[in-house]
C-alpha cells in the first residue's frame, strides 16, 4: 500500500531528495500517508473554523442558537478514530523502523569515526577516507563512534540518521539502489567545493546533524557510490597505499601531506593562506620555520621537525599563544614504512615563501 | 468565618480561618516535600543505572565507607526524627518547655551527624578518595599517613566546640533578661544555634572513639552472625583509621602494575552488555593528569587491540564515579540537614517566645515532616552506599 | 443602566499604595503578575532580538555578517546568538510566562480567593527568576554560552564557554517554577470559597492546575539534572562525561525526563486561555467542559512518559523507542479532544471577532499545524530523517510560539481591560494578530520543507540551494517582529490614550469580571457568588459604557454553600 502511493503522489519531490536507500519507499510513504491524513485533518479543522466564524459571526439579527453543551457519544468518537488512526500510524512507524535496526548479516562493515569536525570512514582493510565509499546493491553497516562530543550521521537522500556517542558504538545500515547524477539537488552545493577544498565528486550529501561547536556546519562530506564491488576495489586500491600513485610510482612526500592534511581534516582547523581558523594557519608555521614562537605558558620554542611532530601526536602539550587547547588526536602513521607524519610536515615546510 | 480564628494573630488576611491556613501549609509541604524526593531520586537513578552495570565496582568500592560511622549516624538521625515529632506533640499539648526541649535534641542531633559527616570526608579527602575527576585512592596494600587528616578533624573539634560554646554563652547572657521577649528569643536562637555547632565536636569525637572500637565490633557483629547461623563475611570491614591490615583481597587486581587482565577482560565485557543498544568503547578514557582536554589517545578501529589495551585502572574509572555519586547524595543530604538546622532554630526561637499552642503548632508540624524526609533519605542512602553486598 | 458603585470607586490595586517599595515588596499576587508580565515581556524582546539576528546570519549560505567575513568567528557568534535564543525563550520566557503573568493575576480571582496561598513564597518566585534573568545575562556577557539551551554533554563540560552561570540560573530559574506550581495547587485546592466546585472552576484553572502539577513533578529533576552538570564541569564527576566512564545519554534522559514534561508546562496554561476565550466570543457555554478539563490532566500525567522520543536517533534500545513512541501518539489524543471541542463550541455561537478572538483563531490554525506535523516526528521511521532538522524546528515553534505565544497574546489581549482599565484599538489589534498570523506562516512554514529536504538545524552555513526558504523565513520573521511592535504599540497606546474599561467588556460569566476594572486591592469587597462560568444568559450589552451588564442583580438559582469548599 505505501509502496503504490509513494509512486503515485509526484508531491513528494516538494518534501523530500530523490531518495537512493532501501528505505525511501518506506519512509517516504509513510510520511505521505500521514501528510495525507493530516490535511484531511486540517481542512476538517480549519474548514469547519472558517464556516463557523462565517455563518454564526456576530451582526445584528443574529443570535446564538440553542445548542447543546455536551454529548458523550460525539466525544468518544472524536477520541477514538484519532486513537485508531494514530496507532496505524505508530505500528507502521514501528515495522519501518524494525527494518533500519536490523541489519542484514551480510552487510560489508565499515567504522565511522566522527570527531570535531571530521568524518572519518575505515575500511575493513585499514584505508580511512573522509568520504563514504559504497557500492550498489550491498547492504552496507556503518559501527560509529565518535572521538569528542556527540555527532550524528545522517545521509538525506537515505533517510537514515543516528548519533554518533563518545564512550559506546551505534549502528545503521543502508542499501543503495540509484547511482548519484550530477544534477541532483545534492551535488548544487557549496560551490563544488568539498569542506576540504577539493573538487566536490558526485555523490550524496552526508551532514552532521548533532550540534557540535564552530564547525558543526560544515562537517559534511560525500557519499560516493561505486557501480560495482569491482569499481569500489579499484578505489580501493589506489586509495589503501597514499604513497604510490596508480601507476605504483613514488609520489612527492608534500603531495601526500597535502592529501593527508585534506583527508584527515587538518583543513577544518588550520588554514594554508595564513588567515587563523580555530588552530594556527600551517602558512604561518612554515613561515615561522626555525624560528622561535611564542606558546600560551610564555614559553619560546622553536618551530621545527620535533615541534610539529610533538603537536600531532600530543596536541594539546604546548599549543601558541592566542589559540585554545582542543585539537584532537589526529591517528597518523608514525612508522618506518608509512611516515605519514614525515609527508605532513614536508607539506608544511612546502608553504613557506620561496 | 469563626469568631475567635479571626483574632488569632498569626492568621494571614487572605485566609478564611485557622484550620484553612493549616491545610493549606500542611499541602504546600508535602508537595515541598514531593519535589525533594524527586530531586534526589535523580541521584537514585543516576546510582542504579551505574550500579546495574558495574556492580563488582561498587561492592569494592563501598569498602571505603565506615559502615559503623554510617550506622551511628543512622541511629542519631532516627533519634531526631522521634525528637521533632515528640516536638510537635508538644506543641499540641501547649508545652513550651517539652517543645523547646525536644527542638534543642533534634538541633544536638543534626550536629552530631555533621560532626561524624565531617570526620568521614575530611578523612577521604586526605586518602584521594575523591569523585572520578580527582580520584586518586591510596595503593592497595598501602598504609597512607592520615595524622594530618586527624590533625585536621580535632581542628575543626576545637574550632567548632569554642564557636559553639560562644554561642551557647551568648546566649545565656541574653537570655538572662527573661522579662524582655526579643532578647529571649535572641538568647534562644543563640542557644540552641551553640547546641547544634557544639555537637558537632561532639560527634567527632564519637566519629573517632567508633573508629578506636570498630575491631571490637566487627567481632561482635561476626560472633552474633555465627552465632545466628550465618556465613562470616571475612575482608569487608572498613579501611578508615589507618587500619588496611589485611585487606582486602577485592582490591588485589589494582596491584601496581600488574594488571590482572582476566578480571579487565571481565570488565570490557561487563561494559559492553550495558550499554543500551550499543557496546561501550573499551578504549582507554583514562584522563590525562593537568589536561584540561579530555580527549582519548587510542585508536577505536581495532577490537582486538583495544581489548588487550583495557588497563586494570579501568575499574578504578568506575570506582570514581561510584565516589560522584556518593559525594553527591550525601553531599546534597548533609545541605539539607544544615538548612534544617537553620530553621529549627528559627522555630526555637519562636517556641521560646510563646508562640505555638493548640491552636497554631503548623510551623513545627512542617518542620517536622521535613526532618522526616531528611532522615528518611538517609534510610535509604546508608543501605544503598554503606551496605552493598 | 447603572454603573455598579464598584465602578465609581476610585481606589484599585494599582493606586491603593505608592512608591516604588509598595511594588518591589508587593505579596499582592496582581502585582506581582504586573511585575512578572513586564519582566517576560522583556525576556521575550530579548529573545527576539536573538531570532532576528540568526535569521539575518542565514540569509547568505556562507557564514559571514556576524563574524564581518570571518567564518569561524562568525560561526561561533551564530552557535552563541541561537543558543541563547533558545535558552532566553524557554527558561526566561515560555515557562513562567502565562503561569507567572496571567496565571498569577487572574487565578486568585477566578477562583474567588483574595490572594494565593503562600504571597511571600510568590513574591520570593518572581525574584527567584529575576536571579536567574541576572546568571543568564551574565552568561551572555562572558564568553557567551554557545552549548546549544539543552547542554548536551559531553559538549558542555567540555566548552570554555560560561557554562556555570547559565546552570546556575536554570536551577534558580527551577525554583522560581516549583514556587508558582506549589502555590497554585495549594491555591487551587484549599482557598476555593463556598460554591466553587472543581466542576465550576474555568478552564483557565484547570489548565494552570495541571500545570502546576508538572511545574511540581518534573522542574526538581532539572535541578538535580544542572547540579550534577554543574560538578561535571567543575569538579568532573564523571556521570556524564564518557572520559571518565560516564554516560552521555543519561543526561539526555535526565535532561528531557523534565523538559518534555516542560513542553507542557509551556502549552497547557496557552490551552486554557482559549477554552476560557472561546465560549465568551461565541457567546455560548463551552463545549464538553469535563472532557477540556480532564484532558488537561491527561496531558500533564502523560507528558511524563513520553521524554524518550527526543533521542530515538541516541542508540536507544528497540524496545525503548517502540515504547516511547507509542505513548508519544497517546499524548495527541487529549490535544485533539480539546480542538474539537473548541470547534463545536463555536458550532451555532455568535461568534464576536474582537482582537482576542482573532488571536484565538490563529492560534486554532497554526496549533493544528503544529499538532499535525508532530505525527511524522513521533512515528519511528518517519523520525530518522527528520530528526535534528528544520522540520523539527519548525514544529515545535508552531507550538510553542503559534501555539503558546499566540495564545498569551489572546490573553493578554483579552483581560488586559482587566488588568490596567484601559480599552486599546480594536481596529490596530486586529490589524497586529493579522500581520502575526502572516509573519509567522512566512517565517515558520519553509522551514517544514528545509527540514525534510535535510537542512540540519543549528546550521551557520548551509547548501546554496537552500537560499530562497531561508530568505523568504527571514522575510516573515522581520514581518513577525514588525506584528509584534504593532501589538505591543497598540498595548501602550491605550495606556496613556484608551477609553476607560467598563467592567465587563467581553460579557464573561468568570468571576474577575464582577471585579471593578482594574480590580480592587484585596479583589472583592463580599465574596462573589459562585456560579456556572459559561453561561452568558444574564449579561446583555449596554452601548452606554460599552460593556455587558447583568440583567438581574444577581443571579437566581445561584445561592452561595453554607461550607466553605475547602471544608
Amino acid at each position: 500500500m505505501l509502496n503504490s502511493i509513494t509512486q503515485t503522489l509526484p508531491v513528494a519531490g516538494f518534501w523530500f531528495r530523490t531518495g537512493a536507500s532501501n528505505f525511501v519507499e518506506e519512509v517516504d510513504g509513510l510520511y505521505m500517508l500521514i501528510l495525507w491524513i493530516s490535511l484531511a485533518f486540517f481542512v476538517l479543522i480549519v474548514g469547519a473554523m472558517a464556516l463557523f466564524v462565517l455563518k454564526y459571526r456576530m451582526r445584528a439579527g443574529h443570535d446564538v442558537e440553542q445548542s447543546p453543551s455536551h454529548n458523550n457519544a460525539i466525544e468518544l468518537t472524536w477520541t477514538i478514530i484519532p486513537t485508531l488512526i494514530v496507532m496505524v500510524i505508530f505500528v507502521l512507524g514501528f515495522v519501518g523502523f524494525l527494518n533500519m535496526a536490523n541489519s542484514p548479516e551480510d552487510a560489508y562493515e565499515i567504522n565511522v569515526v566522527a570527531n570535531k569536525w571530521n568524518w572519518n570512514f575505515v575500511y575493513p582493510g585499514g584505508v580511512e577516507d573522509p568520504n563514504l565509499h559504497v557500492w550498489k546493491n550491498q547492504p552496507f553497516k556503518l559501527v560509529q563512534s565518535s572521538k569528542d562530543v556527540i555527532h550524528s550521521l545522517y545521509v538525506p537522500a537515505f533517510r537514515i540518521k543516528m548519533d554518533c556517542v563518545p564512550g559506546r558504538y551505534t549502528y545503521q545500515w543502508f542499501e543503495v539502489d540509484r547511482l548519484p547524477e550530477p544534477d541532483d539537488a545534492d551535488n548544487i552545493d557549496n560551490a563544488g567545493r568539498m569542506p576540504d577544498g577539493s573538487d566536490a565528486e558526485v555523490g550524496y550529501d552526508l551532514f552532521c546533524a548533532e550540534y557540535c561547536g564552530t564547525g558543526h556546519s560544515s562537517m559534511w562530506a560525500k557519499v560516493i557510490v561505486h557501480e560495482s564491488k569491482a569499481d569500489f576495489d579499484k578505489w580501493y586500491d589506489v586509495a589503501s597505499d597514499i604513497f604510490n600513485d596508480p601507476e605504483g610510482n613514488r609520489r612527492p612526500l608534500a603531495e601526500v601531506g597535502k592529501e593527508l592534511y585534506l583527508k584527515k581534516g587538518c583543513i577544518q582547523c588550520h588554514s594554508l593562506d595564513g588567515s587563523a581558523k580555530v588552530g594556527p594557519s600551517f602558512k604561518i608555521t612554515a613561515d615561522q620555520w626555525g624560528t622561535n614562537a611564542k606558546m600560551t605558558t610564555g614559553e619560546e620554542v622553536n618551530v621545527d621537525e620535533n615541534y610539529v611532530r610533538q603537536s600531532i601526536l600530543e596536541p594539546n602539550a604546548k599549543y601558541r599563544a592566542g589559540y585554545k587547547p582542543g585539537m584532537p588526536v589526529i591517528s597518523l602513521k608514525d612508522t618506518k614504512e608509512k611516515p605519514e607524519i614525515d609527508a605532513l610536515i614536508a607539506f608544511i615546510k612546502s608553504l613557506k615563501d620561496k | 468565618m469563626t469568631d475567635h480564628a479571626d483574632h488569632h494573630p498569626f492568621q494571614a488576611h487572605h485566609f478564611d480561618d485557622m484550620e484553612q491556613q493549616f491545610d493549606a501549609g500542611k499541602l504546600g509541604m508535602w508537595l515541598f516535600l514531593a519535589t525533594e524526593v524527586l530531586f534526589f531520586s535523580g541521584m537514585f537513578v543516576a546510582y542504579t543505572i551505574f550500579r546495574v552495570n558495574h556492580p563488582e565496582v561498587f561492592v569494592n568500592a563501598h569498602h571505603f565507607l565506615d559502615k559503623w560511622l554510617g550506622a551511628f549516624n543512622t541511629v542519631v538521625l532516627l533519634a531526631s526524627s522521634l525528637s521533632v515529632a515528640w516536638g510537635v506533640r508538644c506543641a499540641q499539648l501547649d508545652s513550651r518547655k517539652g517543645l523547646i526541649a525536644c527542638l534543642v535534641f533534634t538541633l544536638a542531633c543534626a550536629g552530631l551527624f555533621m560532626g561524624v559527616k565531617a570526620v568521614e570526608y575530611t578523612l577521604k579527602f586526605y586518602e584521594g578518595v575523591f569523585w572520578a575527576g580527582d580520584y586518586a585512592p591510596p595503593a592497595v596494600g598501602s598504609h597512607p599517613d592520615l595524622s594530618a587528616a586527624f590533625a585536621m578533624v580535632n581542628n575543626i573539634a576545637i574550632g567548632t566546640a569554642i564557636v559553639g560554646g560562644l554561642f551557647m554563652a551568648g546566649g545565656f547572657v541574653s537570655g538572662l533578661s527573661f522579662s524582655k521577649l526579643g532578647t529571649q528569643m535572641r538568647g534562644w536562637v543563640l542557644l540552641s544555634l551553640g547546641v547544634a555547632v557544639a555537637s558537632v565536636a561532639l560527634g567527632i569525637v564519637s566519629a573517632q572513639g567508633i573508629q578506636a572500637i570498630e575491631p571490637q565490633l566487627e567481632a561482635a557483629q561476626n560472633g552474633l552472625k555465627s552465632a545466628l547461623g550465618f556465613a562470616v563475611e571475612t575482608g569487608g570491614h572498613d579501611e578508615h583509621g589507618g587500619t588496611h591490615d589485611g585487606e582486602h583481597d577485592d582490591h588485589d587486581h589494582d596491584k601496581g602494575e600488574n594488571h590482572d587482565t582476566n578480571k579487565a577482560l571481565e570488565a570490557g565485557a561487563e561494559t559492553a552488555v550495558a550499554a543500551d543498544d550499543s557496546a561501550t568503547l573499551d578504549e582507554d578514557l583514562e584522563p590525562f593528569a593537568g589536561q584540561p582536554i579530555k580527549v582519548p589517545g587510542a585508536d577505536p578501529m581495532d577490537p582486538n587491540k583495544i581489548e588487550l589495551a583495557i588497563p586494570a585502572s579501568t575499574e578504578r574509572r568506575y570506582e570514581g564515579i561510584f565516589f560522584s555519586i556518593y559525594y553527591a547524595m550525601t553531599g546534597v543530604h548533609a545541605l539539607h540537614i544544615l538548612g534544617g538546622i537553620g530553621v529549627i532554630v528559627w522555630i526555637t526561637g519562636r517556641s521560646a517566645l510563646g508562640q505555638f499552642s493548640h491552636a497554631y503548632f503548623g510551623p513545627v508540624e512542617y518542620i517536622g515532616l521535613y526532618w522526616h524526609l531528611v532522615d528518611l533519605i538517609w534510610i535509604f542512602l546508608f543501605p544503598l552506599l554503606y551496605l552493598i553486598h | 443602566m447603572i454603573a455598579t458603585a464598584a465602578q465609581l470607586q476610585p481606589s484599585n490595586y494599582l493606586n491603593c499604595s505608592k512608591g516604588w517599595k509598595s511594588w518591589a515588596f508587593t505579596l499582592d499576587h496582581k502585582r506581582i503578575g504586573v511585575m512578572y508580565l513586564v519582566g517576560v515581556l522583556s525576556a521575550f524582546l530579548l529573545g527576539g532580538i536573538f531570532a532576528i539576528i540568526i535569521r539575518l546570519e542565514l540569509l547568505t549560505p556562507a557564514a559571514d555578517m556576524l563574524g564581518a567575513g570571518d567564518a569561524t568567528a562568525a560561526k561561533d557568534r551564530y552557535n552563541e546568538f541561537f543558543t541563547l535564543h533558545g535558552a532566553i525563550m524557554t527558561f526566561l520566557f515560555i515557562i513562567p510566562s502565562i503561569p507567572g503573568s496571567l496565571g498569577n493575576f487572574f487565578l486568585p480571582i477566578m477562583l474567588g480567593a483574595k490572594d494565593v496561598a503562600f504571597p511571600r513564597m510568590n513574591l520570593m518566585s518572581f525574584y527567584l527568576w529575576v536571579g536567574g534573568a541576572i546568571f543568564f545575562l551574565s552568561a551572555l556577557l562572558m564568553t557567551g554560552l554557545d552549548t546549544g539551551w539543552t547542554f548536551y554533554t559531553p559538549y558542555s563540560v567540555e566548552t570554555n564557554a560560561a557554562v556555570i552561570p547559565a546552570t546556575i540560573g536554570v536551577f534558580i530559574l527551577g525554583f522560581s517554577s516549583i514556587f508558582t506550581g506549589l502555590n497554585f495547587v495549594v491555591t487551587i485546592n484549599t482557598m476555593r470559597p463556598p460554591g466553587m466546585t472543581w466542576f465550576r472552576m474555568p478552564l483557565f484553572l484547570w489548565a494552570t492546575y495541571s500545570t502546576a502539577i508538572i511545574q511540581l513533578l518534573a522542574t526538581p529533576v532539572i535541578g538535580i539534572t544542572v547540579l550534577l552538570l554543574l560538578a561535571e564541569y567543575t569538579l568532573q564527576i564523571g556521570i556524564f562525561n564518557p572520559a571518565y566512564g560516564g554516560d552521555p545519554v543519561l543526561y539526555q534522559h535526565f535532561f528531557w525526563f523534565y523538559s518534555h514534561p516542560a513542553v507542557y508546562i509551556m502549552i497547557l496554561p496557552a490551552m486554557g486561555i482559549i477554552s476560557e476565550l472561546l465560549p465568551v466570543f461565541c457567546r455560548k457555554h463551552i463545549f464538553g467542559y469535563k472532557f477540556i478539563a480532564f484532558s488537561s490532566v491527561a496531558i500533564a500525567l502523560i507528558g511524563f512518559l513520553v521524554w524518550g522520543h527526543h533521542m530515538f536517533v541516541s542508540s536507544q534500545s528497540k524496545m525503548t523507542a517502540a515504547i516511547f513512541s507509542f505513548l508519544t501518539f497517546f499524548v495527541a489524543i487529549p490535544s485533539g479532544i480539546k480542538v474539537f471541542n473548541w470547534l463545536a463550541t463555536m458550532y451555532k455561537g455568535n461568534i464576536r471577532l474582537a482582537t482576542p478572538m482573532c488571536y484565538v483563531l490563529s492560534f486554532l490554525f497554526l496549533f493544528t499545524i503544529g499538532g499535525l506535523t508532530g505525527l511524522p516526528l513521533g512515528a519511528l521511521s518517519t523520525d530518522r530523517p527528520l530528526h535534528d532538522t528544520y522540520f523539527v524546528v519548525a514544529h515545535f515553534h508552531y507550538v510553542m510560539m503559534g501555539g503558546t505565544l499566540i495564545a498569551f497574546l489572546a490573553g493578554i489581549f483579552y483581560w488586559w481591560p482587566k488588568m490596567f482599565g484601559k480599552m486599546y484599538n480594536e481596529f490596530w489589534g486586529k490589524v497586529s494578530a493579522g500581520i502575526v498570523f502572516v509573519g509567522f506562516n512566512l517565517t515558520f512554514f519553509p522551514m517544514f520543507i528545509l527540514g525534510t529536504q535535510g537542512q540540519a538545524r543549528r546550521y551557520a552555513s548551509y547548501e546554496p540551494v537552500f537560499q530562497p526558504l531561508h530568505i523568504t523565513a527571514t522575510c516573515g520573521a522581520l514581518l513577525l517582529g514588525f506584528g509584534l511592535c504593532v501589538a505591543a504599540a497598540v498595548l501602550v497606546h491605550s495606556l496613556f490614550y484608551g477609553r476607560k474599561a467598563p467592567m465587563n467588556p467581553w460579557g464573561a460569566a468568570t468571576l474577575e469580571w464582577t471585579c471593578t476594572s482594574p480590580p480592587i486591592h484585596h479583589n472583592f469587597d463580599e465574596t462573589p457568588w459562585v456560579g456556572d462560568p459559561y453561561i452568558y444568559d444574564n449579561l446583555v450589552w449596554d452601548p452606554e459604557i460599552e460593556g455587558y451588564v447583568e440583567r438581574t442583580p444577581s443571579r437566581p438559582g445561584m445561592k452561595p454553600l453554607e461550607q466553605p469548599a475547602h471544608a
